[in-house]
C-alpha cells in the first residue's frame, strides 16, 4: 500500500495538477463575457461542472470540492477565509483569482471570479 | 519421551472354587500417564489482516443540520445583525469565524471525518454576486452546509464541508 501512495500517478500536486485546470476553465467561460446578472448562475454552474469533470479525469484517489464565486467589480471589498481540519501531508487546496494580475491581456470584463479547489485523499 | 507401548497390568484374582457362592473377579487396569500432544500439531496463522473501514453509523455522521446549527451559532456570536462593515474588522473576523467553526466541528468528535470551512465576508454596495460549489464525493457519508447572513452593510456566507476518510 505504501508503494502505491508514493507513486507519482497517485499524488495530487496543487501547482502542477489543479492550477492549470482552474485557469483554463475560467478563461474559456468568462473571457468573452461581461457581467450579466441573468447569466451569472449559468456561468457558475458551467465553471464548476467543467472543473469537476477535468479533476475527475485526473483519476487520482481523491475526493474534490470546487467552489466558485463571481462578483461584479464595483470597488467593494471582499474577504475570504478558509479553515480546514485534514491530513496536511495528503490534502491540499488551490485558489485561483481571475483575472490574474500578471496576465494583463484579459479584458476588463467588470467582474472577478474566485475559484477554490480542495482535494482530500481517500 | 514417548512411550510407544502402554503397559497394562491385569490382575485377576479369583477366589477359589468353593462352596462360596460369590465369585469375585477384579480387573485392575493400570495405564501410565499419556504424554502431551506433540507440539508440531500447533499451526500458526500468518495471514495478513485486512482492515475494512465501515461507513459511519447514523449518530456518527456529519449531517447538514448539525453543521448548520454550529455555523448559525458562530455567526450570531461574532456578527449579530447590528455589525457595520469595516475593512480591518472584516479581515480579522473572517479568520476568527472560520477557525471557530472548524474548531467546533472538530469538537463534535465524529471519527474519521475531515472538515473544510470557507467564509466570505463582503461589503454590500449593490454589486451582484453568485456563488456555487460542486463536490465529487460519496453522498452517503459526506455533506456540506451553507448559511448566508447579513444586513444592509455586509453579507457573510459560511460553508462547511464534512468528508469521511475511508
Amino acid at each position: 500500500m505504501d508503494e502505491l501512495q508514493t507513486s507519482d500517478d497517485l499524488i495530487l500536486d496543487p501547482q502542477q495538477h489543479i492550477e492549470p485546470i482552474l485557469e483554463r476553465v475560467v478563461d474559456e467561460v468568462l473571457k468573452p463575457e461581461s457581467y450579466d446578472e441573468t447569466l451569472v448562475a449559468q456561468w457558475v454552474d458551467k465553471i464548476c461542472d467543467r472543473c469537476m469533470k477535468d479533476l475527475a479525469q485526473l483519476k487520482k484517489p481523491y475526493k474534490y470540492i470546487v467552489t466558485c464565486q463571481i462578483m461584479q467589480k464595483t470597488g467593494a471589498s471582499l474577504h475570504t477565509g478558509m479553515s480546514a481540519f485534514w491530513n496536511e501531508e495528503e490534502d491540499s487546496v488551490q485558489q485561483y483569482v481571475w483575472p490574474n494580475e500578471k496576465k494583463r491581456d484579459t479584458n476588463n470584463s467588470r467582474m472577478q471570479c474566485v475559484l477554490t479547489a480542495v482535494g482530500m485523499a481517500i | 519421551q514417548n512411550q510407544s507401548q502402554s503397559s497394562c497390568k491385569l490382575l485377576l484374582s479369583r477366589s477359589r472354587k468353593s462352596n462360596h457362592t460369590c465369585k469375585q473377579t477384579t480387573l485392575v487396569l493400570a495405564l501410565p500417564a499419556s504424554p502431551s500432544p506433540p507440539s508440531h500439531l500447533h499451526t500458526h496463522n500468518t495471514m495478513s489482516t485486512k482492515t475494512v473501514i465501515e461507513p459511519p453509523s447514523y449518530h456518527n455522521k456529519a449531517t447538514k443540520r448539525r453543521m448548520e446549527e454550529i455555523i448559525k451559532e458562530v455567526q450570531a456570536d461574532n456578527l449579530g445583525s447590528n455589525w457595520e462593515y469595516t475593512g480591518d474588522d472584516a479581515a480579522l473576523l473572517t479568520k476568527k469565524i472560520s477557525d471557530e467553526v472548524k474548531g467546533r466541528l472538530r469538537d463534535l468528535g465524529l471519527p474519521r471525518y475531515k472538515y473544510m470551512v470557507q467564509v466570505v465576508l463582503g461589503q454590500k454596495v449593490g454589486e451582484g454576486m453568485q456563488m456555487g460549489c460542486r463536490c465529487l464525493w460519496d453522498t452517503n457519508t459526506d455533506a456540506y452546509a451553507t448559511v448566508v447572513h447579513g444586513n444592509d452593510s455586509y453579507f457573510c456566507s459560511v460553508t462547511a464541508f464534512g468528508v469521511y476518510q475511508y
